[in-house]
């Protein structure tokens, strides 16, 4: 689970301490409860999560947290957050280097500043849609070279 | 992929970079939560957002950019070295070891453009390499380019001619040249 609530720390925050910060508030709350046996079905635990994220995001954007009460009770590493390895960077830049001129524009200018396709479409003189299609076809080819070798 | 219904990758960049309506991303966090492979699938994505963005930093990249970047590069503390030519103008231009990002601004009038290529050329007129169906704002006058730096810190004195090309299905029409005139630092 805790690589999933990083991902959500990371959609919903943007910033990798806050996501780490994330993950162990919420295996801190999902302990509490199921030990607490307010979850008694173990199927339930992955909505039970998500659910603590959308809390514990709202909490966070708040200013309040539950975190320093409930580190005094439980322990939980934080070795399960660690950000995940950069891809082959060598073999990224090949790649990124066989895409088209907008195309390679357009999936920089979007992952550098995590920019919408609104934003980004404005700054190049491009229309949303356009930005989309750009965006779909690169992320399509770049996973592609990336998977599939280079040549 | 064991994932009976995965979802699609546009779904996944989009959800990624929050054009979704509240409704759609709940949707897909909830399967997210629920699918190793879709949640392994937006791991691939994110990582390669990160990768992009690491090799952006490094100003390798040949790549038209927009002010907005270069913006949020200053801002993030890189130095970017910016020479700006009008066209049928020169430049001597160096980059030193101080130096994060090598800019050039060409400007011109791009209005009525319908595609535009940047031809890198010896001053013979050679072709080096050209950049094919840039993108472009017709109102913005200029072309803002992130020239690799890495190899222009290694480079020797080179003079360099780019040459702005307005590019229709039948013909191409200069609008430019601007003459980058390279020493070392």
């Amino acid at each position: 689970m805790a690589p999933r609530i990083r991902l959500y720390g990371l959609r919903h925050l943007r910033d990798e301490q806050a996501a780490a910060d994330l993950v162990q508030q919420v295996l801190m709350i999902t302990i509490e409860s199921v030990r607490a046996g307010k979850i008694r079905d173990p199927g339930k635990i992955e909505s039970f999560v998500l659910g603590t994220c959308r809390m514990t995001v709202l909490e966070i954007r708040r200013g309040s947290s539950r975190r320093e009460r409930l580190l005094d009770q439980y322990y939980v590493p934080a070795v399960s957050v660690s950000p995940e390895p950069l891809p082959d960077l060598d073999h990224l830049a090949q790649c990124l280097a066989r895409l088209a001129e907008r195309e390679r524009s357009v999936v920089v200018m979007t992952f550098y500043q995590e920019q919408s396709s609104e934003a980004v479409a404005g700054a190049m003189g491009l229309s949303n849609e356009n930005v989309r299609v750009i965006r779909h076809r690169a992320l399509g080819r770049l996973r592609k070279c990336m998977t599939g070798g280079l040549s | 992929m064991s994932c009976a219904n995965p979802i699609d990758p546009t779904i996944l960049a989009d959800y990624w970079l929050a054009e979704l309506s509240e409704n759609q991303d709940r949707a897909v966090e909830e399967h997210l939560f629920s699918c190793g492979d879709c949640s392994q699938q937006l791991q691939s994505m994110v990582q390669l957002g990160q990768g992009i963005r690491t090799l952006a930093e490094q100003g390798n990249l040949p790549l038209i950019v927009t002010q907005g970047f270069l913006d949020r590069l200053t801002g993030q503390g890189f130095r970017t070295r910016e020479y700006s030519v009008p066209a049928g103008g020169r430049v001597e231009c160096t980059v030193t070891s101080q130096d994060d990002f090598l800019i050039g601004r060409m400007a011109a009038n791009l209005r009525d453009v319908e595609r535009l290529d940047l031809a890198m050329c010896e001053p013979s007129g050679e072709e080096r390499r050209r950049l094919r169906d840039i993108p472009f704002r017709a109102d913005s006058a200029e072309v803002i380019l992130n020239y690799p730096v890495g190899p222009a810190r290694q480079s020797g004195p080179d003079l360099v001619v780019m040459k702005l090309l307005a590019v229709s299905e039948k013909s191409e029409r200069l609008l430019g040249e601007y003459t980058f005139n390279h020493t070392p630092s």
